[in-house]
């Protein structure tokens, strides 16, 4: 406020009206929801381990021969069909 | 709060510290309650306003500025909700217009603060306040009671510090026009009742 603001009484008379206070039991459970809102927000990634690496590398690979093994049979079996139509 | 220990609490938030929450949490609770209460005249909308503001501020503190100014940054976040607020409650009731006229208009509420006023003037104070309209309320509410400069009052309504200046005068001029009036409203009303 300006200084001709706070020498109006008007607003001077605002200024003391008393503050509020929400209710007490809810503005705990807001505190504390925002607490753990911002905590999780906050929460660093779960780290890979060199086992993890490892599974997901052996996974990839598996999922990957079984894909090039049913493309080589497919394919074989299209040259198959072409050669003897 | 001084400038140097909010922006430690700002930089404390952006790194997601808790404890930080909690002191900024205890510093501005009661005030933004307060400031929404005054404005939307129904504490349990002020209530989820207010429980919004916080869920807010915890959900964009990574994204925070460091120079951030925590007090400016929560009533312009209260201020836009208290707005989206009103203007469904508009769009309700422009919906329910039709019925309209169906159900005998009840008395306007009076505020929790009227409710609980210590004394004469402050009630008259309380009630003079809630008649106004929302534009000056605010003003009012963020300079003479939260002690906001003109400037930071201009940002949290988004209008320009000379446009907040001239509501506060017409502001102040409308609640003294208020008070002045009710004491003249309730003589008149009792000579009605009691000729």
């Amino acid at each position: 406020m300006t200084a001709d603001e706070e020498s109006d009484p008007i607003l001077r008379q605002l200024a003391r009206l008393p503050v509020a206070a929400p209710d007490a039991p809810r503005s705990e459970r807001v505190r504390a929801r925002c607490g753990a809102v911002l905590a999780r927000s906050h929460a660093s990634p779960a780290r890979i381990t060199p086992v993890d690496g490892v599974r997901s590398l052996i996974g990839l690979t598996l999922v990957g021969g079984v894909c090039v093994v049913y493309l080589s049979v497919v394919i074989g079996d299209a040259l198959r069909l072409y050669w003897n139509s | 709060m001084d400038r140097d220990s909010e922006l430690a609490l700002v930089a404390r938030l952006r790194a997601g510290d808790t404890v930080a929450f909690d002191e900024v949490y205890a510093e501005f609770n009661d005030r933004l309650f307060s400031f929404l209460a005054r404005l939307s005249r129904r504490r349990d909308v002020a209530e989820d306003l207010l429980e919004e503001t916080w869920l807010r501020l915890v959900s964009q503190s990574v994204r925070l500025n460091a120079e951030t100014r925590l007090g400016p940054w929560l009533f312009t976040v209260a201020r836009n909700l208290h707005t989206s607020y009103r203007r469904s409650r508009m769009m309700e009731e422009s919906h329910a217009g039709g019925f309209v006229g169906l159900w005998p208009a009840g008395l306007p509420q009076r505020s929790p603060f009227e409710e609980t006023a210590a004394n004469d003037m402050e009630r008259r104070l309380e009630a003079a306040l809630a008649a106004l309209p929302v534009a000056s309320r605010e003003v009012l509410l963020l300079v003479a009671m939260e002690g906001m400069r003109p400037a930071d009052a201009a940002a949290v309504c988004g209008i320009a510090p000379e446009a907040v200046r001239q509501r506060l005068s017409r502001a102040r001029a409308q609640l003294a026009r208020e008070l002045d009036e009710a004491p003249l409203l309730q003589r008149r009303i009792l000579r009605e009742v009691m000729p």
